[in-house]
């Protein structure tokens, strides 16, 4: 059986059918998450942010102008909704003396500590790249998306999403080596 | 230009499934949040149909509230006018000699009766 593409799930939404939401939310919800902490650089928060945009999106489906384009759509949802809590927390930091830093605050509890210690330490490099590296490197690395489909996510073209993940790359390569010296 | 790093970062440490469990709890969370999100809006969606529905109803007992009594004030008008209709019928008729029998101004008399 072929899978329904996003445009034919987005119109099932539209006439209620909950399973609709399951299969976008089985889809796309690690794409959200992965969006959110390239811009939030929290794992928690990532994941907050990621299911408050999913809901968001699906409370406005109507808004959804291009359907086949759901994916794009959702993750500019997710981005905006980032971006509001990363300039909230700032504001909150100038009103506060012992607000900690954005990027490794409150890490998600991990049996692992060998485990945790590695994520902090990609988390602290990543926020050393330019935001849209971090979106790129991410979803192409951890997500394994093509470059062709980050391009389209994004609206860049594939060139420059290719050099995007070559520079991010690059820099974080050095950043670890850093910080393992 | 260096060569094109094509050598992946392992980012394994950041992928939210290595806790499988937490991340397939927040899927249902998520999910059970998308049907409550879709549940209001089937109810808004009912409840403006019920919005006009409303006025509507109100509208239609109104008109058949006026319409019933003008109704049966037509059709005693027009009963009343059918029995002068049929006496003055019968009152020419007599005068020309053309006497009524019993039963005809019985029905001329009566108000409502078939001519």
């Amino acid at each position: 059986m072929t899978e329904e593409t996003d445009e034919e799930l987005v119109a099932q939404l539209r006439r209620g059918i909950r399973a609709a939401a399951e299969r976008l939310a089985r889809r796309h919800l690690r794409a959200c998450r992965a969006v959110a902490l390239a811009v939030s650089g929290e794992a928690a928060a990532a994941e907050d942010v990621a299911q408050d945009a999913f809901v968001q999106a699906i409370e406005r489906i109507d808004d959804c102008r291009q359907p086949d384009r759901f994916r794009a759509w959702l993750l500019q949802i997710v981005r905006n909704r980032a971006r509001n809590l990363v300039r909230d927390r700032r504001d909150a930091r100038h009103e506060s003396v012992d607000v900690v830093p954005l990027y490794n605050r409150s890490p998600l509890p991990d049996a692992d500590a060998a485990n945790a210690e590695l994520r902090d330490r990609l988390l602290t490099a990543l926020a050393k790249l330019p935001g849209t590296r971090r979106e790129v490197l991410l979803l192409h690395d951890l997500e394994g998306w093509k470059h062709e489909e980050i391009a389209d996510a994004l609206a860049l073209p594939v060139g420059t999403v290719r050099s995007h993940l070559h520079h991010a790359r690059r820099a974080m390569r050095r950043e670890l080596e850093e910080m393992r010296e | 230009m260096s060569e094109i790093d094509e050598r992946p970062i392992d980012l394994s440490a950041l992928d939210p499934e290595r806790d499988a469990g937490r991340w397939d709890a927040l899927v249902a969370a998520t999910v059970a949040r998308a049907d409550a999100a879709l549940a209001a809006r089937s109810r808004s969606a009912l409840d403006t149909i019920a919005g006009w529905s409303r006025p509507l109803l109100l509208a239609a007992a109104l008109l058949v509230a006026l319409l019933v009594p003008a109704e049966m004030l037509l059709d005693a008008r027009e009963r009343r006018a059918e029995q002068v209709q049929r006496l003055v019928t019968i009152s020419v008729d007599w005068s020309r000699g053309d006497a009524p029998t019993g039963s005809e101004l019985a029905r001329a008399l009566t108000p409502g009766a078939r001519p």
